[in-house]
């Protein structure tokens, strides 16, 4: 349903929402530009517990394989975007 | 061999806590090559993490995979299955969380894959403190290079360090972050 689909900033809050949530992350450090494991420190094993998270979230499945490109919570944001407006 | 050949003297506190281990998480900062010697010498029935480019190394290659150590670069399951077959077997389990050897002088980073071990196993950790002085082959000198006197190592057993209050925070992964800033701040008030 195209009808409700988030807005990127709607995504963008939401995921900085999570990150603050699940790894205690400061809310400032959390821009688009902010690369998940150089900037943040996240894990695989972090990876893998947000993926599970964004999968709730937009109700779909995220392949794997379409994260491994993912380096920014921009990147993050435009996936999930993506996932929730079906062009996926 | 080495010892006897008068080249390092190696101190250890708490010798009799690491010979009676069974079934135990051990952690360790990692600042010299000998580490994992030493350790293997002071623990019985010793199991060890290795990072993986280990596996390709010409002269270690052979030995890890003979000594049947565990790659750190199986998938996160697998890796964790590993990990809790081998101390349920008895086997202690030795980890250095820094992944790699210490940079004299500068401050440690630890990964945090031994902590979600830590956690999912679930599993107690002995944490052991290892120092060297002179320093000699440590990370970024030569092993050739020898040291001006003689080395004496030291190797301290600290304390056994329940996981059950890390647990208690809740996600796994705050769990993990809270596990290894207490080990990155403990080691690091023995920095140089």
């Amino acid at each position: 349903m195209p009808m409700d689909v988030p807005d990127k900033a709607h995504v963008l809050a939401t995921l900085t929402g999570y990150l603050i949530e699940m790894f205690e992350l400061q809310a400032d450090a959390i821009t688009p530009q902010a690369r998940l494991f150089d900037d943040l420190g996240l894990d695989s094993i972090d990876a893998v517990d947000l993926v599970v998270r964004l999968q709730d979230y937009t109700g779909r499945k995220i392949p794997a394989s379409e994260f491994k490109t993912v380096r920014t919570v921009g990147d993050v944001v435009d996936q999930v975007h993506a996932l929730l407006s079906g062009q996926h | 061999m080495l010892r006897g050949l008068g080249l390092i003297r190696l101190t250890v506190d708490g010798r009799a806590t690491l010979s009676a281990c069974h079934g135990q998480l051990v952690v360790a900062n990692h600042p010299t090559l000998l580490d994992v010697v030493m350790l293997m010498a002071l623990l019985p029935n010793a199991q060890c993490v290795v990072k993986h480019q280990l596996w390709a190394n010409r002269f270690l290659g052979p030995v890890v995979r003979a000594a049947g150590y565990i790659s750190n670069d199986l998938d996160a399951e697998a890796l964790l299955q590993a990990c809790r077959a081998t101390l349920a077997a008895g086997n202690n389990l030795i980890i250095f969380p820094e992944g790699t050897r210490s940079v004299p002088g500068q401050p440690i980073k630890l990964h945090r894959g031994f902590a979600n071990i830590a956690l999912l196993a679930p599993a107690d950790l002995l944490v052991l403190r290892i120092g060297c002085d002179p320093v000699t082959l440590v990370k970024g000198s030569p092993w050739w290079q020898v040291p001006p006197r003689r080395a004496n190592f030291r190797i301290v057993v600290s304390e056994l360090l329940p996981i059950a209050p890390f647990l208690a925070v809740g996600p796994r992964a705050i769990g993990a972050r809270r596990l290894a800033s207490h080990l990155q701040a403990y080691w690091g008030r023995y920095g140089d």
